[in-house]
């Protein structure tokens, strides 16, 4: 039932992109995400595409998985686009004007650029931070990555566990509404129907349940919790330790040429962008 | 001395406004160590109440409970709360509420974990443990995509992992299919042979029937306690509790009464096997 949610989704495959070290994944991911702001030349914004591409395939997570979670984020895709396109203004000749709308031949390309930088984002980090890594893997990795700061250890430990739960329960409460939304339903409560506010105002018979049954939910993990010994981060150990392995360095020095790449290409322009 | 000894528990539920809800008065019992007992009661008649008090997550409002040779009272320490809630871990009803992490194996990790295990040493008790359940090949599995079954077993691995004395069952098979439930029984029973104390918190009279001893709570209060034999030969008492005897034994249960001496029985099984060895004797 769940698998329309694919945020937080593990997809279980050999890769190297699986194997990575987490505390290794979040410092990549962070050069790349820098590094897609940086982008600023047509030929730069080619090489996020096809350094994007080329981690997919890395990561032998199937395309279409990650379009799913491309596809969640269209309409805000389409919004930024629009709202980039119509909304750049120019003393430059436009290439199109009618009413009181002018388009700029460079508004549509910055659009574009845009667009091709949000896809990216969702689409990488959806791929580094869920489709290759258990929200276990990552957690772990952000206590490891503060363990020496003594006096940040426990509240990050607290946060991270909080995370994880969160993301623990998402499909979990996908199911609660869907289950609540059908019983509803079957009772007669018109959900797609009426003005915006009579079906604000119906959307509380959904809303209420759900939080009713996401305390219950949340009482009894958190006594099932304690009595599995959780008490806290400290004196914890994990099953798994961290270690870089040689092809977490190779997956670094592939990240570091993308961003020697994006820089140099920044300076290059192909027709003028 | 016995692993589990309860003396006079009371517990109320604190509902605000100075409120107070009754859910256990006066229980008194005692558990002998590796012994399968089975608790059944009817809806709100305190046993998961008790559960929680066995594994330290409610305090008594008064009585004495003794665990595993450790007096329970306000001057217990951190570590030996801890070391207590190792030694008695609890099974829960919804195994969705009570499986933590995304994968099988980390799941099971989690106790080991809490308990500051060195890394080899939990990898060593998560392997065990998944052989213990069957769960081989479902290690790096998603909990939420397995069966009802599958998934309480992941959390009975868990406990497991833990190297409890005693395992407590709250309606761990109430949201089970037959399937499901027949395999949780049959853990149960090999947990048992392995020396763990069992506890099935239950109100389906065929799981009783697999335990060594039953006790019966009602309304809060602690009936009585006997073997399963002595327990379902008593019509009236089931009755009183509020539980539904299997109807084979209540057919034993009333020749007897009426002066045809069959025996006991719980399964239809024996029940006919009780029958008809009568009937010959008479022949
Ligand atoms: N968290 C709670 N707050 C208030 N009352 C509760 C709570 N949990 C249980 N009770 C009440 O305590 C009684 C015993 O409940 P419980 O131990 O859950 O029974 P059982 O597991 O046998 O069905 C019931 O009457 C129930 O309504
Ligand atoms: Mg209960």
């Amino acid at each position: 039932m769940h698998n329309s949610i694919t945020l937080g989704q593990y997809y279980p495959v050999k890769s190297p992109l699986h194997s990575l070290d987490g505390r290794m994944r979040i410092f990549v991911t962070l050069i790349y995400m820098i590094m897609a702001f940086v982008c600023n030349s047509a030929a730069s914004f080619l090489m996020l595409a096809l350094f994007s591409l080329v981690l997919i395939f890395i990561s032998r997570v199937p395309f279409g998985v990650i379009m799913k979670s491309i596809r969640a984020i269209l309409i805000i895709l389409l919004i930024t686009f629009i709202m980039n396109v119509f909304f750049y203004t120019s003393d430059a000749e436009p290439l199109f004007e009618w009413w009181i709308f002018r388009l700029y031949t460079e508004g549509i390309v910055k659009a574009f650029m845009m667009a091709v930088r949000i896809t990216a984002l969702v689409a990488v980090s959806c791929l580094m931070m869920s489709y290759t890594a258990t929200p276990i893997d990552i957690t772990h990795s952000i206590e490891a990555i503060f363990e020496p700061i003594k006096f940040l250890r426990e509240p990050i430990h607290s946060f991270s566990m909080m995370m994880f739960i969160a993301l623990r329960f998402i499909p979990t409460l996908t199911d609660d509404t869907d289950r609540i939304l059908t019983a509803q339903k079957s009772r007669g409560a018109d959900l797609s129907e009426g003005s915006l506010f009579a079906r604000i105002r119906n959307l509380t018979a959904i809303m209420i349940p759900l939080f009713v049954s996401s305390f219950r939910r949340a009482d009894e993990l958190a006594i099932a919790m304690e009595c599995r010994c959780y008490h806290g981060g400290e004196g914890r150990t994990r099953m798994r330790t961290l270690h870089y392995r040689a092809s977490d360095f190779v997956i670094l020095a592939l990240f570091v040429v993308y961003a020697a790449a994006v820089v140099w290409l920044n300076s290059i322009k192909i027709f003028g962008y | 001395m016995s692993y589990i000894k309860a003396e006079n528990l009371c517990f109320s539920y604190d509902l605000g406004e100075g409120k107070k809800k009754k859910a256990l008065e006066n229980v008194s019992f005692e558990i002998e160590k590796g012994q399968y007992v089975a608790i059944v009661g009817r809806n709100g008649s305190g046993k998961s109440t008790l559960a929680k008090i066995l594994n330290l997550v409610l305090e008594p409002d008064s009585g004495k409970l003794t665990l595993a040779g450790t007096e329970i009272n306000d001057s217990i320490t951190d570590a030996q709360l801890l070391d207590i809630r190792r030694r008695v871990g609890v099974v829960f009803q919804n195994p969705d509420n009570q499986i933590i992490a995304t994968v099988v194996e980390e799941d099971i990790a989690f106790g080991p974990e809490n308990l500051g295990l060195p890394p080899e040493e939990i990898k060593k008790r998560v392997k065990t443990a998944i052989e213990a359940v069957g769960l081989n090949g479902f290690e790096r599995s998603e909990p939420s995509r397995l069966s009802g079954g599958q998934k309480q077993r992941v959390a009975i691995a868990g406990v497991f992992a833990m190297m409890p004395e005693c395992i407590i069952f709250d309606e761990s098979t109430a949201m089970l299919d037959p399937i499901g439930r027949r395999d949780i029984m049959a853990i149960m029973k090999s947990l048992s042979q392995k020396g763990i104390t069992v506890i099935n918190i239950t109100h389906l009279m065929a799981e009783a029937a697999m335990a060594d001893r039953i006790l019966v709570l009602n309304k809060g209060h602690f009936e009585c306690s006997g073997t399963p034999a002595e327990i379902f030969s008593d019509t009236d008492l089931i009755k009183r509790a509020g539980l539904a005897i299997p109807q084979s034994a209540e057919l034993v249960n009333e020749l007897r009464r009426r002066g045809y001496d069959v025996g006991f029985g719980i399964t239809p099984e024996e029940c006919a096997g009780k029958i008809e060895e009568y009937y010959r004797s008479l022949l």
